[in-house]
């Protein structure tokens, strides 16, 4: 799979990319709903992470397993079972044990399932996040899967942490607005944040 | 009613004050005519999926006392409803199907599987969900189409390269989000 | 040879007009207003305007760093200059007083970093960059943004401005601008003097403040003859409102400075009377029917992003050549625009019909919703038995102690100042005075209006109860959120009166 920028992602054992090089929401850009929205404290910003994480640790798992037993076509409906049924148990669990945290991250945990990470990250094939890459050329094993996860979570704890800190000087960035301006600023910082995006023929 | 309507455009906007479907709403190539097509693209898929998602919910989960089913079910309606869309495109409308247009309903899903969870949490009838989704698309195309503007503008700024694209997409949304903030009626 | 000639490119003729000159002519055109605001908002105004001025050079000399040295370096080309002087006068009085100096500072600095430079620098900023840091402070500091205006003077004391308060002075006073609001706002005479000034030198499109001003008056004439119809004395009626329309807010200073800034608004000539009179239209829309007391600055924000789409669709046709694809594709994304809105329109008719047809599932989860609210509940009265009651006017629950019927508990929402209503509890003794109430949900200004929800606020209604009349002053500077209060607790009494004369 080719990610936006042209690089080779073949799978490899170095998960500490993920989280630097690679990192999912400032470099690939995947996962931005849940990181604009699920972030408005460092703690909201970690459950959001947690809980991705683990629905794209048990879903990289469990589908690489089946892989091989699901016919081409329906591959990408089986794995978003999959996904849906992690995503599922997550979400009880949550509400059962952190009914704040629940309410918190509100509709952006059923999200998950649809989140461009845990589609690229869980090795769907022929998913569109990526691309349209062909079916199987990105396998991502458990230790990318890993690392995709932590990359993610660190990722949110920041935008968290940021927004939480701002909004005690400057209340906005709390609200809407400064999800969005946070999220700017540090990609912005973050630096060559990718490619072409703004070629008219680009790859989307 | 009306109430509904215009706050799923503007205060509970999708894109901007919900932070549903981002993704593509900020890497906007192709411009503004794209955007527009997009839009509307993105309305059926939206209105198609949010009944069969209701009536699913309504008419099979609720009697059977399945509602931890739901978002199973939400995702594997939403994939039928965006294939058959789809399909239906390709027969009836070949040029918008030519058009790739579908491609940016993929980054969507977010937004589109959102209304519907957002139309079962809260409760809505048949009609009020029927208004509400139709708001919620409306204010995702309208937030799409004034980001396709700005950002076909700001294409040719100067300015670093670190700036360009998705930060200066951010920031202007960042803006847009604040004016939806008091759009209140 | 290259040495003898210098190769210039064209224009080979140039006017005396530079960006410079332009811009140095904007803030000679604000002056006016300046001393105005200083005249009637003392030394604090100064103190704002200097602050936001400075604040906004400085923060762009520290971006451009360019090569002209000096004092010459640090005025730049003006336009930084422009965009402080213009946040500075959006801002409230109270912007000025030493403790809340960092306001202008700030608003500044935002405009300049944010609003202009991330985007480019001059001349791509999508939004006025003196607009967007308004937007972040207003945003962050709604209190301090929106409900402390000082009468002029040099100690005021607050007060509602004229659009709150729906007048009590006089039109020549607005002219003037002897009147409480934000520091450029209030003088029509000084704006308008700039505005002259402006559009002599021809810096200015007409079609701006044109459309702007032209669709307010259309706009408030009509509203003018829908409220008291045409009679002999409507015109001059309405040209009073017309008049209060324009003088009032920031509609002229809206008009002929913000609204024109040329990277902000349509080149077209068509475009330029499209945004104004788009402009002008959702002002005079907001101000009537909208809740916000000013929508001027987030109308021309809303406008800022639409100026792209303007300019692309209101092009004028070439000589000799004409876009068909492109009127055909207006055409038919108008047209399915038009279905969308009918179909919306028929959806809410749809929607009445099907609501009186169905009591439906949404009543049942209203239901399970109060079952659920147990702990509120023992905070208006407390009971060990709870009957579940309905009546057509809605649900409420009988309260029972030791078997006994002690009192009643009643879910209400009733409109405030936020978007969505107040919901709240009101609990009633069995001679139906209130014995406590409390608010579940509301979407009241942070800080400001849910002052009207604090627990000793509300214990104000114990005992009260209809045939007394319920006598709530509410809590100064969250009137609305008061008074959405008020009305939710006689709604509720009301309910419970007529259960208690059926008898139920």
């Amino acid at each position: 799979m080719r990610a936006q920028h042209g690089e080779d992602l073949s799978p490899s054992f170095h998960p500490v990319r993920w989280i630097f090089r690679e990192n999912p929401v400032f470099r690939l850009l995947l996962g931005l709903c849940p990181a604009l929205g699920a972030t408005s404290t460092a703690m909201n910003g970690f459950a959001m992470g947690a809980a991705t994480a683990f629905v794209l640790l048990c879903t990289n798992a469990t589908f690489s397993l089946v892989k091989r037993l699901v016919p081409r076509t329906v591959g990408i409906a089986v794995f978003l079972v999959i996904a849906a049924a992690y995503v599922s148990i997550a979400d009880m669990t949550l509400k059962t044990f952190a009914p704040s945290i629940h309410r918190a991250l509100g509709i952006f945990i059923p999200l998950i399932v649809v989140n461009c990470l845990i589609l690229v990250g869980g090795g769907a094939p022929a998913s569109a996040c990526s691309g349209g890459g062909a079916p199987g050329a990105f396998s991502p094993s458990f230790a990318d899967a890993f690392g995709m996860g932590l990359g993610f979570l660190l990722s949110l704890v920041l935008i968290g942490a940021v927004r939480q800190i701002g909004s005690a000087y400057l209340p906005v960035f709390g609200m809407p607005p400064g999800a969005f301006l946070t999220l700017g600023l540090l990609l912005a910082a973050a630096g060559r944040s990718r490619n072409g995006k703004n070629e008219p023929s680009g790859k989307r | 009613m009306f109430s509904v309507f215009l706050s799923a455009i503007f205060v509970n906007n999708l894109l901007l004050r919900q932070f549903l479907g981002v993704c593509p709403g900020t890497m906007l190539c192709g411009g503004v005519r794209k955007a527009i097509a997009s839009g509307g693209v993105i309305f059926c898929i939206m209105m198609c999926n949010s009944t069969a998602s209701w009536l699913f919910d309504r008419y099979v989960l609720l009697p059977l006392n399945a509602e931890h089913l739901q978002i199973l079910f939400s995702v594997l309606i939403l994939l039928t409803t965006t294939w058959s869309v789809e399909v239906l495109a390709a027969k009836l409308l070949p040029s918008v199907y030519a058009g790739e247009h579908f491609r940016l309903s993929y980054g969507t899903h977010c937004a589109v599987l959102g209304v519907a969870l957002l139309n079962l949490r809260k409760g809505y009838g048949f009609a009020e969900m029927l208004v509400h989704s139709s708001g919620a698309a409306i204010g995702f195309s309208l937030a799409l189409l004034l980001l396709a503007g700005i950002m076909e503008r700001l294409r040719f700024a100067p300015g670093s390269e670190r700036l360009k694209g998705m930060p200066q997409a951010l920031v202007a949304a960042a803006v847009l989000s604040a004016v939806f903030h008091f759009v209140v009626l | 040879m290259p040495d003898e000639f210098e190769a210039v490119s064209s224009p080979h003729i140039r006017g005396e007009e530079t960006i410079d000159s332009i811009m140095w002519d904007v803030v000679l055109a604000l002056l006016p207003v300046m001393i105005a605001s200083v005249v009637f908002f003392g030394a604090a105004a100064l103190l704002a305007l200097l602050a936001s001025t400075f604040a906004a050079l400085f923060c762009e000399a520290a971006v451009l760093k360019e090569n002209r040295g000096g004092v010459r370096r640090f005025f730049g080309d003006g336009s930084a200059a422009v965009t402080g002087v213009l946040l500075g006068l959006s801002l409230p009085p109270i912007a000025g007083r030493t403790e809340y100096l960092w306001i202008p500072v700030l608003g500044s600095a935002v405009a300049i970093l944010v609003g202009k430079h991330f985007f480019g620098g001059l001349g791509w900023n999508p939004f006025n960059p003196a607009l967007v840091g308004r937007a972040v402070l207003t945003i962050s500091f709604p209190e301090l943004m929106a409900n402390l205006w000082t009468v002029p003077g040099i100690d005021g004391f607050t007060s509602a401005t004229p659009l709150r308060t729906g007048g009590g002075y006089t039109l020549l006073q607005k002219f003037i601008g002897n009147i409480p609001g934000c520091l450029g706002e209030t003088s029509a005479l000084a704006i308008l003097l700039g505005g002259a000034y402006l559009m002599r030198k021809r810096h200015i499109d007409w079609r701006i403040p044109g459309g702007f001003l032209g669709t307010m008056a259309a706009v408030a004439a009509l509203h003018t003859a829908g409220v008291r119809g045409i009679d002999a004395a409507f015109w001059g009626a309405a040209w009073r409102e017309i008049l209060f329309q324009w003088f009032s807010g920031a509609a002229l200073l809206g008009a002929f400075f913000f609204a024109t800034c040329y990277t902000t608004s349509p080149a077209t000539p068509r475009g330029r009377l499209v945004y104004g009179a788009g402009c002008g239209l959702l002002v005079a829309l907001v101000r009537y029917y909208g809740r916000l007391p000013e929508g001027v600055y987030v109308v021309l924000l809303l406008m800022n992003a639409l100026t792209p789409l303007i300019d692309k669709y209101t092009v004028p046709t070439t000589f000799g050549g004409g876009d068909r694809t492109m009127n055909e594709k207006i055409g038919s994304i108008t047209a399915l625009l038009v279905a969308i809105l009918l179909s919306a329109a028929a959806l809410t008719g749809a929607n009445a019909l099907v609501k009186r047809l169905a009591a439906g599932p949404a009543s049942e989860r209203a239901q399970i919703h109060l079952e659920e609210l147990v702990a509120p509940f023992n905070r208006v009265i407390g009971g060990d038995g709870f009957l579940r009651s309905a009546t057509e006017k809605g649900e409420y629950l009988k309260v029972f102690k030791g078997g006994e019927l002690v009192g009643y508990i009643v879910q209400v929402s009733s409109e405030g100042y936020g978007y969505d209503d107040i919901v709240m509890l009101v609990g009633a003794d069995t001679a139906l005075a209130v014995t406590g109430v409390a608010v579940l949900e509301h979407d009241e200004t942070r800080g400001v209006g849910d002052r009207a929800f604090a627990e000793d606020v509300l214990a104000r209604f114990r005992g009260r109860s209809l045939a007394a009349g319920i006598d709530f002053d509410g809590v100064s500077g969250a009137t609305r959120s008061s008074a959405g209060v008020r009305s939710g607790v006689e709604k509720a009494l009301a309910m419970l009166a007529e259960v208690v004369r059926k008898g139920e």
